[in-house]
């Protein structure tokens, strides 16, 4: 299942990419389009994550296809002036301080030194490590090296921000922090793309996922746009009313509910076919059955399930 | 798109030659040339004080055909050389550090531009500088040797840095592939009659030495005697500038093209 | 202490120096895993396959053409057969092996020492001596795959090719001083290597380091043999110590009158390498399992 949400202007295209690693072929066949916002690349091990990364960021050349960032070839150089890259891992140059680190990377992306120096402080603030920036790197934690890390693919103020696992070894609070940087960004217009295993770390945070699996693209949208797509997957939706025992046979004559189970004492469980029928039919139902519902939940509309779900699909088509 | 207007190519590729320059200086292989070199002062220190054995006075000969030629020459020259080349993109590989240097906006002939500058920098700055003491430290004798072997040693350092930075674009384990080519490839081929030992770096830098330094006794000996047929000065300074200039070039368009893991 | 609680020691103990096979094992399929290592045993085996087909060209001749089969072998004495053949054709892979060592020690050791390896290993019920066993047993290997072992081939064909039964009755030392010789080089390198990989992980300076050891320390020698106009100065050079000792376990016939000499001063020196590796083995990987 390949959508192509477009409803912003495309920093990055992805047209119809392949790329063979010798006889493994690690993507296959892939078009997406990357605009501002936050896009959340999900996918098991192996997926392809990392090659499209890699892909995008003009590390590696497609086998087939064409990538394009802002227009030029992801390869050239012209592209990477748009493209900032928080790589996976912990690799820098750790005998350099933290502040050193970032006036190297601002002077790598050509800047004059005194243009280096004020963006490095910048950045420092930026990432909130302005305070140990002069600590070498070898010294920091794995969290601050993700900052630094971060700093240094901000530097040049990229289009787009592509972030291999960035919150890997963060702690909770510096996780909240980085995924408010994140949120800022996208909201000045910039494209951040995020890869993660994390699943549930994308719910919150991503306004888009990218589904990846076996070199394909599983599915491309919002969660709820993708858990809509997904109708032949029943969801589950967990009502609270006032009269669960008088309500729960009504609910039965709706086309969409294929299952309800009373959940003592005040808990209905329904299992729906598509969730965007359902939700218009119980709107009229709770209207006119006076059905005194506090609370409606669905249950599994996280990007784990809908992931298992796509997974599930990939792996048994029929 | 506001950072392509502020940015400058020249201004980045310089940042990559002092960032190689730096990260070559401060490594441990600066401090295994130091040793070397300092052992190699400490030989000739104790060669050029006259001995009660050897009371005879040292000349520049002795210098050229006992201590530079075979040390200096055979064998810390293409040392130095492979410890800084060799190691400069694949160490940034291994290092996994070298996808900084290959997101940013720079193209990559360039990228690798200036680190072969940064990294011929230095290696010359090491030869040169470490001949002209071990020159030097005989005192007047020294002069005549290294008014010989200082052209030869900076043709051939640009060549020996071309070829072992080309093998570290080409392959992860660079210093291995550039020691067999130092201690083996040009060892062997010495000892092998025909044109086989003119795919040799050291060949043209001996055949340059050797018609050069004829002052200086300076000629082929032991098992390369009678198998050593030396090309002309001229034939080996064209030879050495062709094969810098190539191993440069290939190793742009190899560095350009290459898909790094 | 009960039998039986000895009794499990001891089993466990076997066991435990059982382990070393697995672990030279599993470092061996590392380095045949690279391309390079494949690269420099053909290399290796270039002069293997020179002797081999001169040996079997000599043969012939031999038969054919007696006379001239006999020049060539008084032309170069290398080739004749005797112990003098072999233990040149060992020292002639001095040069292959010091670089296939350098490539292998950086994979088979500098990468536990650099990434952490370590930590697997002595979380085991193995101690720092098995584990050093285990991977100077995979150097060991490596070593007799670039001399030893062609070098019994070479022997073999030698043998085969002629008067079998007497080539070999006569020359059974022969197949002694290959192995004996081999073994001195797979132990005193094996020592070395480890010790310096152990301090020296990186690969550019364990490159330095052994090159210098083997290339630079010879040249070093013959020059400060020449200036302090003494014989002494040649003990720095370790390829001609093990040379000289290993000469001996050919039979006094293939040792030097030069070496003879200096044959105890030698054994003195690789004795003192080989003490001074394993010391320093054992205090960095010490040092090392405190650190992690």
């Amino acid at each position: 299942m390949n959508t192509e949400t477009t409803t912003t202007i495309a920093l990055a295209e992805v047209r119809n990419v392949s790329k063979w690693f010798g006889p493994v072929m690690a993507l296959n066949g892939v078009s997406l389009d990357i605009g501002s916002g936050i896009t959340g690349l999900v996918g098991p091990n192996g997926a392809g994550k990392t090659t499209l990364l890699r892909l995008l960021t003009g590390q590696i050349k497609p086998s087939l296809g064409e990538i394009d960032v802002c227009g030029h070839d992801a390869w050239s150089a012209k592209a990477k002036d748009h493209i900032g890259l928080c790589p996976f891992g912990d690799a820098t140059w750790d005998e350099l301080s933290g502040r050193q680190l970032m006036r190297v990377t601002a002077g790598l992306r050509g800047f004059t030194r005194a243009e280096a120096r004020k963006r490095a402080e910048a950045v420092l603030e930026t990432v909130g490590m302005d305070d140990r920036a002069n600590r070498p790197v070898r010294t920091y934690s794995k969290g601050m090296r993700q900052r630094i890390k971060l700093g240094q693919a901000l530097i040049h103020d990229p289009d787009l921000l592509v972030l291999d696992e960035p919150l890997n070894g963060v702690d909770p609070v510096g996780c909240e922090e980085l995924n408010d940087l994140f949120r800022s960004l996208a909201a000045q217009g910039k494209a951040v793309l995020v890869s993660s295993h994390i699943l549930h770390e994308m719910d919150q945070l991503a306004d888009r996922i990218l589904f990846i699996c076996q070199g394909k693209l599983l599915a491309s949208g919002s969660l709820a746009e993708i858990r809509d797509m997904l109708d032949d997957h029943p969801l589950k939706v967990r009502i609270s009313c006032g009269s669960p025992r008088r309500i729960a046979p009504q609910l039965l004559t709706l086309e969409s509910v294929k299952s309800v189970s009373i959940e003592p004492p005040s808990e209905l469980l329904l299992e729906v076919q598509n969730p965007g029928r359902f939700y218009a039919e119980f709107g009229e139902f709770a209207a006119g059955n006076d059905a005194q519902v506090h609370r409606l939940k669905a249950t599994d509309t996280s990007t784990e399930a809908v992931f298992d779900y796509l997974m599930e699909r990939a792996l048994h088509p029929e | 798109m506001e950072t392509a207007n502020k940015t400058s190519t020249v201004a980045a590729c310089a940042q990559v030659f002092r960032l190689a320059l730096r990260r070559q200086f401060f490594s441990r292989q600066t401090i295994v040339t130091a040793v070397l070199l300092g052992l190699t002062l400490g030989i000739t220190a104790l060669w050029a004080y006259p001995m009660p054995w050897n009371p005879d006075p040292r000349t520049s000969a002795q210098l050229a055909s006992r201590i530079l030629s075979p040390l200096y020459m055979g064998f810390l020259l293409p040392i130095i050389c492979l410890s800084y080349a060799s190691s400069a993109i694949s160490g940034e590989r291994s290092e996994q550090t070298l996808v900084y240097l290959l997101t940013t906006n720079i193209p990559r002939p360039l990228v690798y531009l200036a680190m072969y500058a940064a990294v011929l920098l230095l290696t010359l700055a090491v030869t040169l500088g470490g001949l002209a003491v071990l020159c030097l430290v005989p005192g007047k004798i020294g002069l005549e040797a290294l008014g010989v072997f200082w052209t030869v040693t900076t043709c051939a350092t640009v060549a020996y840095v071309g070829l072992f930075l080309l093998f570290s674009a080409g392959v992860r384990r660079a210093t291995f592939l550039s020691l067999a080519y130092a201690l083996m490839i040009e060892t062997l081929t010495v000892n092998i009659p025909g044109v086989v030992n003119r795919i040799t770096v050291s060949f043209y830098a001996k055949s340059w030495l050797y018609e050069t330094g004829k002052p200086l006794d300076l000629a082929p000996t032991g098992a390369a005697l009678g198998l050593f047929n030396p090309v002309s000065a001229a034939s080996a300074q064209w030879v050495l500038v062709l094969a810098s200039v190539g191993f440069l070039a290939l190793g742009m368009w190899l560095f350009s093209r290459k898909e790094y893991d | 202490m009960s039998a039986g609680s000895l009794d499990d020691r001891n089993e466990q103990q076997r066991a435990a120096w059982l382990a070393c096979w697995p672990i030279a094992r599993t470092a061996l399929l590392l380095v045949f895993r690279r391309k390079l290592f494949w690269l420099f045993l053909g290399i290796a085996l270039l002069t293997f396959m020179f002797r081999f087909g001169v040996i079997y060209l000599l043969a012939e001749l031999d038969t054919q053409q007696p006379g001239i089969g006999r020049m060539l072998s008084r032309l170069d004495p290398n080739l004749e057969g005797s112990g003098r053949t072999f233990l040149n054709f060992m020292l002639a892979q001095s040069t292959v092996t010091m670089i296939l060592l350098a490539f292998a020690g950086s994979v088979l050791a500098g990468n536990d020492h650099q990434r952490g390896g370590l930590t697997f290993y002595l979380s085991r019920r193995i101690n720092v001596l098995h584990y050093t066993g285990g991977k100077l047993l995979a150097i060991g290997l490596l070593v007799s795959l670039t001399t030893t072992l062609p070098a019994l081939v070479l022997f073999l064909e030698q043998g085969m090719l002629g008067d079998t039964a007497k080539y070999f009755t006569e020359n059974y030392n022969i197949a002694i001083g290959i192995l004996g010789y081999g073994g001195l080089i797979a132990v005193t390198l094996g020592l070395l290597l480890f010790a310096l990989v152990s301090w020296m992980p990186r690969p550019v300076p364990l490159v330095m380091s052994w090159a210098c050891l083997f290339v630079f320390l010879p040249v070093l020698s013959g020059i400060l043999r020449w200036v302090f106009d003494d014989r002494h100065w040649r003990l720095l050079n370790l390829w001609r110590d093990l040379y000289a000792i290993g000469s001996r376990c050919f039979g006094e016939a293939a040792v030097r009158s030069s070496d003879e000499a200096q044959l105890p001063e030698a054994a003195a020196v690789v004795f003192s390498v080989c003490l001074v590796s394993f010391i320093a083995i054992v205090v960095r990987i010490r040092q090392l399992r405190h650190q992690s």
